[in-house]
């Protein structure tokens, strides 16, 4: 070994010690402080040196790597791989996802998550990242790691993971909607283990959540319920005490049952009409200098959570006049909504029954939360309380976008007759004829609403009629359509 | 043949690499050209291209020696507008229109003429003034046809007056990172556009192509990099470029692989031509090879960088290979390698010659069908680190580089971040990239990705999932 090479072999641990230091003087600048290269680096020229000294240390500091921290964890994901959707299933979902030209209708998002839950499938979680429309729903229904990645990537990395079953003593950790639909779950078991849940965490919520949890008690009201709503008269949120109130005048015995009753008799006008006077009207007695804007709170004030059957025995009607008498669209909404949430059910189908196509979408729309809150047998039913609103619209794009809209509120697949084929030739040869001659016409959501609604016998059928349809207007139903069979084939093998 | 017609072969003599006969041949679509014209003597082609720009570019060829001209901004020489005009010469004449001489065209062929003689008695003087001077000579000497002899020596020439206009460059550079260092390194960020940018243009007339991307990135590696490891990053990129610099000026001493990646560096390019018969170049190497994932990044020249990751089963490990393709960026969309991950390819690759070759080439293709799942890793994560390591080692100048690892399991730290750690959680990388959740909470998995030293991208990875294909999430 030469001496020169001998000084670089007995160099090399100094220059490692010292590196710490060099760092430092190259980070501030050799203006500030100089640098000094050792001899067999620098040789005669002290630039050469310099840079030499940055070669070295950049290429020492490649050698760096990352240490893992001590305390690494799981995110709480939970891989099951028998339930993941298959193959075929995630290539027709990525196509209906990925194509990234428009958004995909709401309801067909949320039929995909419900028919997956109904299933017992999951998403694959390769496919998140291509799936952001889907998982930007944060539906219920969604998969639990689904909605975990959700939280992940928006940087929730701490308590992401959902609970795997909510019961008494998790429930509190779901957010506001969830507890709510927890609460009305369990007013129908347990009627009095619900309200003692609520009344536990009740004063350490928001108004805004006390108010969202309280409306959860109208579900199985009873006079077992009096107590704890006269208790919340000195809430500190004006919302709340109202509202407890409203719910207390709707339990049959108490002295603001009585009132209220009374108020909403007063407030309504009974009038006969026809030539020959045997049709009945129910008409509001708005008072006179009520200003237009504030009609609909003193609606409200005056009907909400009013029982039908207890009002129409007051006027001395049976139950279907009552509900012909309803001509004022604010009332049959109202009406409505009270009918749902006090279990009144066949009056609620009554009135939906009675509703015209417009009015049935802006009065379906108002009693959203009502109708949202039924068990999903009762809300099966309201598929063919609407149906007659459904079918008077006649065009196909007003029956598909109807019934999304529906589908979003009631969240169970409508009657087979509702999409039939052979029911449907008609409007569905308007509508091609519609498309075809007008260039600038696309209406991809109609055929894609149809695919995901109709019942697998008549999703054959239209999957046949879109051949008849523009290529660019049917790849996002063709991709669904190739998802369902693919679900429908899984299923088939999974039983 | 027709009068004056130019040969395929001809214009791919001429091409400084395949990706510009690539990007040539995707121009030949006759909205692109909104002009085509030629001399009646069949002495000149010229016309207008439309690029990404509102203001098409202008192209001139001389057909005699494929001497050519364009507006456009590109550094390739000819660049792929200059190609395709010779290529629809090439292949439809009829689709030229024959005009008169346009000035732009024949003040063009003067310059050339003019430089070309004043050039030859510089090179034959001694060393030109300048870099300028020397690319001007470069292109003037293209210009005069001569028997294959005297070609020869021309490109003697050229190439002697490249390096020497290289060696220029290589000073200048060196220059600029003492003053760095003197400025220190605290300072960079204020500075770090203007001044790199200022050397990237330098580079370019030096004819130093490689340095000159690489002090163009410069800037985008700094920033992107978390601050409190900026230091370090930048230490590393300057110790890098000057490394580079010393070993061109000393290859004399370095081996015949590692100089390949030395003048890689620095910019030389290879044709397709010399890499499929070049004495460097690894014997084509034909496997089934799976596409683990292609990556697209914008460059700061607005062309759209394709890298295609591909792996094969070798006797005792994995074998790893690169595609590089580029495209304009407004023709990235349906532009591409057209190599889909979770394809699996019988295909032989030629590697370009390199002390560590991963970048290559498809020599000849022969079936494709979907993969099961990417080849199943021999190394730990452990050893994948050691691998790469060693691979520094051999070539200081590799940056991100695919390694491949197996029994990994994927957890999060107290701050979130994701990462992939062997059985007994002794070794670890930080995971990047936007789909790596994905992964969380699996075990036993098999993962490809790029690794920089400090951060692993996952490019693919097989687990009880199924395989993963970061290009399809």
């Amino acid at each position: 070994m030469t001496d020169e090479e001998q000084a670089r072999v007995s160099d090399e641990p100094s220059l490692e010690r010292a590196r710490i230091g060099l760092r430092h003087t190259l980070i501030l600048g050799t203006s500030q402080r100089p640098l000094e290269v050792p001899r067999w680096l620098a040789g005669e020229n002290p630039r050469a040196g310099r840079l030499a000294l940055v070669a070295a240390l950049g290429l020492r500091s490649r050698f760096d790597h990352p240490v893992p921290p001590p305390h690494l964890r799981r995110a709480g994901l939970k891989h099951e791989a028998e339930r993941l959707m298959s193959r075929e299933a995630r290539a027709a979902l990525r196509r209906v996802y990925g194509a990234k030209k428009r958004s995909v209708p709401r309801a067909v998002t949320l039929r995909i998550i419900d028919v997956l839950a109904e299933r017992g499938l999951s998403l694959h979680p390769f496919d998140f990242p291509l799936l952001t429309d889907l998982l930007a729903t944060n539906d219920a229904a969604l998969d639990r790691n689904a909605r975990m990645w959700r939280a992940l990537t928006s940087g929730n990395t701490d308590n992401a993971a959902p609970p795997d079953a909510i019961d008494d003593a998790n429930w509190t950790d779901l957010k506001p909607a969830e507890r709510a639909a927890y609460l009305r779950q369990r007013r129908r078991a347990a009627p009095a283990a619900a309200r003692e849940l609520l009344a536990a965490t009740f004063s350490g919520e928001t108004a805004a959540v006390r108010a969202q949890l309280l409306e959860a008690m109208a579900v199985s009201l009873s006079g077992d319920d009096v107590e704890f709503l006269r208790g919340l008269a000195t809430d500190r949120a004006d919302s709340v005490r109202t509202l407890a109130r409203r719910l207390t005048s709707r339990i049959a015995g108490t002295s603001e049952f009585d009132e209220r009753m009374s108020t909403a008799h007063e407030r309504l006008e009974l009038k006969s009409v026809g030539i020959i006077g045997r049709k009945k009207v129910l008409m509001p007695k708005l008072p006179k200098d009520l200003a237009e804007a504030k009609v609909y709170a003193w609606l409200s004030d005056s009907f909400a959570g009013v029982s039908t059957t207890l009002l129409a025995e007051r006027l001395k009607l049976k139950r279907d006049v009552f509900v012909e008498a309803l001509v004022d669209e604010r009332l049959r909404a109202l009406f409505l909504a009270n009918a749902l949430s006090l279990d009144e059910h066949d009056t609620a189908l009554a009135i939906a029954a009675a509703l015209e196509p417009l009015e049935a979408r802006r009065v379906a729309a108002g009693a959203r939360d009502a109708l949202a809150a039924l068990e999903p047998t009762h809300r099966r039913a309201f598929w063919n309380a609407f149906a007659p609103a459904l079918e008077a619209g006649g065009a196909l794009e007003e029956r598909c976008v109807f019934a999304a809209e529906l589908y979003e509120i009631l969240r169970v697949p409508p009657p087979s007759a509702l999409l039939d084929p052979a029911a449907t030739g008609k409007p569905f040869k308007r509508w091609l004829e519609a498309l075809t001659n007008d260039a600038n016409r696309d209406q991809p959501e109609v055929a894609e609403i149809a695919i995901v609604l109709a019942d697998r016998a008549h999703r054959a059928a239209w999957r046949e009629r879109l051949n008849d349809v523009p290529p660019a207007t049917a790849s996002t139903a063709l991709a669904l359509a190739d998802l369902f069979d693919a679900l429908d084939l899984q299923s088939n093998k999974t039983t | 043949m027709a009068k004056n017609a130019i040969a395929l072969s001809r214009i791919e003599a001429v091409a400084p690499d395949q990706s510009a006969l690539g990007a040539a041949r995707k121009l030949l679509v006759d909205g692109k050209w909104p002009q085509l014209e030629r001399d009646a003597e069949h002495r000149f082609l010229w016309g207008a291209c439309q690029g990404s720009g509102a203001t098409p570019y202008r192209v001139v060829v001389e057909i005699a020696d494929l001497g050519a001209k364009c507006s456009c901004p590109s550094r390739k020489f000819p660049c792929k507008h200059s190609l395709a005009l010779m290529w629809w010469f090439a292949e439809r004449p009829d689709r030229f229109a024959e005009g008169a001489v346009p000035d732009w065209v024949n003040e063009w062929h003067g310059r050339r003429r003019h430089t070309g003689g004043e050039d030859k008695g510089a090179s034959s003087g001694g060393p030109p003034k300048s870099a300028r001077a020397a690319v001007a000579e470069a292109n003037a000497e293209e210009a005069a046809p001569r028997d294959p002899e005297a070609a020869a020596r021309q490109r003697e020439r050229n190439r002697a007056a490249r390096e020497l206009s290289i060696a220029q460059g290589l000073d200048e550079l060196d220059v600029w990172i003492d003053d760095q260092i003197d400025r220190g390194l605290g300072t960079f960020g204020a500075r770090a556009a203007e001044q790199c940018r200022l050397l990237a243009r330098r580079l370019v007339d030096a004819k130093a192509g490689g340095l000159a991307n690489r002090l163009d990135h410069l800037p985008t590696v700094y920033f992107r990099t978390p601050e409190a490891r900026r230091h370090d990053v930048l230490l590393e990129q300057l110790g890098a470029l000057h490394l580079l610099a010393r070993a061109y000026r000393q290859q004399s001493q370095l081996g015949e692989a590692l100089v390949s990646d030395v003048r890689g560096g620095v910019g030389w390019t290879l044709t397709r031509e010399e890499l499929l018969t070049g004495s460097g170049t690894l014997r084509r190497h034909r496997a089934r090879w799976t596409v683990l994932a292609t990556r697209r990044e914008l460059q700061p020249d607005s062309l759209m960088r394709f890298e295609t990751f591909l792996a094969a089963p070798d006797s005792s490990e994995v074998r790893m290979a690169m595609l590089l393709d580029f495209a304009p960026a407004a023709m990235a969309a349906s532009a591409g390698p057209g190599l889909v991950a979770g394809t699996e390819l019988d295909a032989e690759l030629a590697y370009y010659p390199s002390a560590t070759p991963l970048r290559a080439i498809v020599a000849a293709q022969h079936a494709s069908q979907i993969a099961a799942q990417a080849p199943a890793p021999t190394d730990d994560l452990k050893a994948a680190i050691d691998r790469y390591d060693a691979l520094i080692a051999v070539n200081p100048w590799i940056s991100d580089w695919p390694i491949a690892f197996r029994d990994a399991r994927i957890e999060l730290s107290q701050d979130g971040q994701c990462w992939a750690v062997d059985r007994d959680g002794a070794c670890g990388v930080p995971l990047a990239g936007e789909h790596a959740q994905v992964l969380l909470d699996l075990d036993d998995v098999a993962l490809y990705g790029t690794f920089d030293g400090r951060e692993l991208t996952p490019l693919a990875a097989n687990s009880a999932l199924g395989p993963f294909w970061s290009s399809h999430a």
